[in-house]
């Protein structure tokens, strides 16, 4: 799409407009506002009234955490605002059409050349990007952030040991199958999102989910110990050795996409190429968790070639390798990937971006209405930046509510977000 | 309501087991004697100043096998290619084998609370300085000293970016995290306050790898925002120089806030997941009034009633009626894996001729030393690292077995004895210290009994079944 910054008739109307007044963005910005992001929250509560007994197919659910803080601003770039390069200086990504220029989406936004890989999913429309999207919380606090993303819910006070989004989204839903393990986090952890359901295990590997395979009588004996401990570990015990058997049974096929790139060399690679195993073996689990950390750059960003390049291409190629992967069983999977927040608009003196606000937000699927940046554009405007960083307009939660109700058939929403109304965001079908 | 006395002398009480298996890595049937012999003040003061206890024999083999310890950074840099990896080795080997247990529990949980990944940027050369400099040199002395031993070591100051503070726009990433996660705890400040604590810090850096003093503090004025700030309500005149940051160390150090999230998290390690609150209020306390004291906070902890109060030996040994009640003190701990494994390897009186193989295990347990990847350092969370229990069971089966490289021990002096209630005996004195579970002992004994001979492999699967069960995941 051919664009002139200086003349982009969003840039143009954004000059006298308040921080209230947010723009949309794109050549159907007027439409854009009405029927993206900023939907009146009745509407919203309407469609959220939808059952789960009319959508009995519903998606694996998978949920990357792009823990650190990954800066937004480096891989769906808002090249058409001037802004961005008066605040970054050293750090922006140049437009489409410069030299080592961004790769162009919308004629606004574009994506660094590190996520190029990205660009056939978007254009296939198994996409999707959000905008200035985050949790209404003051902290820039890693740790504060991540708690208030895996708990769904804003505030040290608010979390008290409920358990996580997932956890709760979980209980609400009836199982799919008969399995007894519904969630697997692809780590050597439970993520605080599952802690407290007994319906999820950390599963690095499945194929070296075994243990005191020799003799049956050792498990039972081990079964027996834990059994009758009260308290430690007695759950996981429990859950662990239930499952063994069943996932010593299944064949887990995990393999690079039968076409184009290979999944990355790296962690984040190994982890999606065993999500798409699990997603294959059908297996009747329903969500799947992993990590994927590094974002944290207050130095030396390097989004052109150094750790922020390594990290985008890290997640693009991935991505894009997991989506081919799957192929026709894309068609029944979500994927949202998310950060606990943006980073600081403008660079500091160590090439570097500290702690910030909005961010950006993923979503990779066969129902996702993709090929679009969706949310509303707040702008780089120096009265629009939220204590220097970009301001969020779309909650978090909008978009996981979303996915949870119409991929997920969760109706009962209050109880996996409490205390917050979601609105329709329309990123997934 | 809880009581909580630290006046009593504890003088004449038997020595409770709790204190041993709380203040080190586990019993290794030698310090459990010494312990004995010692009685319960005694041996805590012996813990307590470590420097008295003779650590020769460990001295002497680090001497011989990590010259890093005597080199610069410089030269570790050129002399060694997996400096990382050796820095791990080197503290899992102190963790096992030094006498001054105490102290090494100390030395990982300042490790932890002040926790920095090697393998970011240079940290893999300038950790293992940080770790003798600065955390060692202090992990029983005061906690301001400790506290700007780290702020100026090259490790953090390269981990967190302080080394890139630059007057023209601020890096906060060390200001942010010495106020959340160093002193005060998030909540106890604001943004204005890490802003300004950041412009504060500019020009601390080190000198730059090319120079032979690699990694050595130094103040850059050049680099040093010389306006005034203000810090937690502290107005900052101009022109402090260096003597900003030393201002900003000095609020932080010796702030309430500081004193009762430090006082916490020594409790919750040392005590459990969520300690009684006259127990912390009372470590706080001893924190502030000693000027942050680490010993004398220490002692105040150990002689707190839980540990002065057996409560699985109630009998009255331990004198007057417990002021805390049983259930609250009862609760073991579940330990981190570091801990199982530096216990099952004391417990079996392992010899460690390369520690490789373990830091790989270590690594699959999601706890080898130093890799922590973010700066809040491992939680004291029991449902965190319950949710590993495979691994960690996969782990002993592995160790039974002698399976790990550079690491053996011999399985005949363990399991001592034929017959099955014999060898369960002697499991249970060696890991638990007499402490299994009556459902763990008649399990192991009914396993033990089923065996038709206790050969080397049946006494490697009740080893295995032993290092799995409950009574050995906890502390």
């Amino acid at each position: 799409m051919a664009t002139n910054r200086t003349d982009h008739p969003l840039q143009a109307a954004g000059a006298g407009l308040s921080r209230r007044e947010f723009l949309s963005r794109g050549a159907v910005a007027t439409t854009a506002l009405t029927v993206s992001a900023c939907s009146t929250r009745s509407s919203a509560v309407r469609s959220m009234t939808r059952g789960v007994e009319q959508r009995p197919q519903r998606d694996v659910l998978v949920v990357v955490f792009l823990r650190g803080g990954m800066d937004g601003l480096s891989l769906c770039v808002p090249y058409g605002e001037d802004a961005l390069y008066t605040l970054r200086p050293e750090l922006a990504i140049p437009p489409p059409g410069s030299s080592r220029g961004a790769v162009d989406l919308d004629g606004f936004f574009a994506l660094a050349p590190a996520a190029r890989a990205l660009y056939a999913p978007f254009r296939a429309g198994e996409l999707a990007i959000v905008q200035a999207v985050g949790l209404q919380h003051p902290t820039r606090s890693h740790f504060d952030a991540m708690r208030n993303m895996e708990y769904g819910s804003l505030g040290r006070a608010a979390h008290g040991s409920r358990p996580g989004w997932i956890a709760r989204l979980l209980a609400v839903t009836e199982p799919r199958g008969d399995s007894m393990l519904r969630a697997v986090a692809v780590e050597r952890f439970l993520p605080a999102a599952l802690a407290g359901s007994s319906d999820a295990l950390a599963i690095s590997d499945p194929r070296t989910f075994t243990v005191l395979g020799r003799d049956r009588e050792d498990r039972r004996a081990l079964a027996a110990m834990y059994d009758h401990e009260r308290g430690f570990g007695r759950d996981v015990a429990r859950n662990t050795l239930r499952t063994l058997e069943q996932i010593e049974r299944t064949r887990f096929d995990v393999r690079e996409p039968p076409t184009g790139e290979a999944y990355p060399d790296t962690e984040f690679g190994r982890k999606l190429a065993l999500t798409s195993a699990w997603i294959r073996a059908e297996n009747d689990v329903e969500v799947l968790t992993l990590d994927y950390g590094g974002w944290d750059h207050h130095r030396n960003l390097g989004a052109q070639d150094g750790m922020m390049a390594m990290q985008l291409d890290g997640l693009a190629r991935g991505l894009s390798a997991f989506a081919r992967d799957l192929g026709p069983d894309l068609g029944r999977v979500t994927l949202v990937a998310f950060s606990e927040f943006g980073r600081r608009a403008a660079e500091n003196a160590s090439g570097g971006l500290d702690h910030g606000h909005g961010g950006t937000m993923l979503v990779l699927g066969g129902h996702v209405k993709g090929g679009r940046v969706h949310g509303c554009w707040p702008t780089l405007g120096a009265d629009a930046l939220d204590d220097g960083d970009l301001a969020i307009t779309t909650d978090a939660r909008d978009v996981l509510a979303e996915i949870a109700l119409e991929r997920f058939g969760a109706s009962a929403l209050g109880n996996v977000f409490p205390s917050f109304e979601p609105r329709t965001c329309g990123v997934v079908s | 309501m809880t009581r909580f006395t630290t006046a009593v002398p504890v003088v004449g009480r038997p020595i409770t087991d709790t204190l041993i298996r709380r203040a080190t890595f586990g019993a290794d049937g030698e310090i459990d004697r010494a312990a004995r012999e010692l009685g319960w003040d005694a041996f805590l003061e012996r813990q307590l100043h470590p420097s008295a206890i003779d650590d020769q024999e460990l001295d002497r083999r680090l001497c011989s096998e990590f010259p890093e310890l005597r080199l610069s950074a410089k030269e570790v840099l050129k002399a060694f290619e997996a400096p990382a990896r050796r820095s791990r080795s080197l503290v899992l080997l102190r963790a096992v084998y030094s006498k001054r247990q105490l102290f090494e529990r100390m030395v990982d949980f300042w490790n932890d609370h002040f926790s920095i990944d090697v393998t970011a940027g240079e940290c893999r050369v300038l950790k293992t300085i940080e770790d003798s400099t600065a955390i060692r040199a202090h992990a029983l002395g005061r906690f301001r000293d400790l506290l700007e031993a780290v702020t100026k070591s090259a490790a953090m100051l390269e981990y967190l970016d302080n080394r890139k503070n630059l007057k023209a726009a601020p890096n906060e990433n060390f200001a942010r995290e010495l106020l959340e996660l160093h002193t005060l705890g998030v909540g106890e400040y604001d943004e204005s306050d890490v802003r300004d604590t950041a412009r504060c810090f500019t020009g601390w850096t080190m000198v730059p790898r090319q120079d032979s003093r690699f990694g050595d503090f130094v103040f850059d004025a050049a680099e040093h925002d010389e306006s005034p700030k203000v810090v937690l309500g502290t107005p900052i005149p101009a022109n402090g120089g260096e003597a900003d940051g030393q201002l900003v160390l000095d609020l932080v150090a010796c702030h309430p806030a500081t004193a009762q999230r430090i006082a916490r998290k020594l409790c919750q390690r040392f005590i459990s997941e969520s300690p009684p609150c006259a127990v912390v209020k009372a470590v706080a306390l001893a924190f502030t009034n000693s000027d942050g004291d680490l010993r004398e906070t220490l002692r105040v902890l150990f002689r707190s009633e839980y540990f002065t109060h057996d409560p699985l030996d109630p009998v009255g040994e331990t004198a007057a009626e417990p002021a805390v009640s049983v259930s609250e003190i009862a609760q073991p701990k579940f330990v981190r894996p570091f801990h199982l494994v530096v216990a099952l390897l004391r417990a079996t009186r392992a010899n460690i001729e390369d520690a490789g193989g373990l830091i790989d295990e270590l690594a699959d347990l999601g706890d080898a030393p130093f890799s922590w990847p973010t700066p809040d350092g491992p939680p004291d969370d029991r449902e965190w690292w319950e949710s590993s229990l495979l691994s960690r069971w996969r782990f002993a089966e592995r160790y039974a077995r002698q399976e790990i490289a550079g690491v053996s021990f011999d399985i005949g002096a363990l399991t001592l004895g034929s017959t099955p209630e014999g060898i369960v005996n002697r499991l249970d004195e060696c890991l638990m210290h007499g402490r299994m579970s009556a459902v763990d002992r008649a399990v192991l004994q009914a396993r033990a009994e089923a065996l038709t001979t206790l050969d080397a492999g049946a006494l490697e699967r009740l080893l295995t079944l032993a290092a799995c069960s409950p009574s050995f995941q906890v502390t």
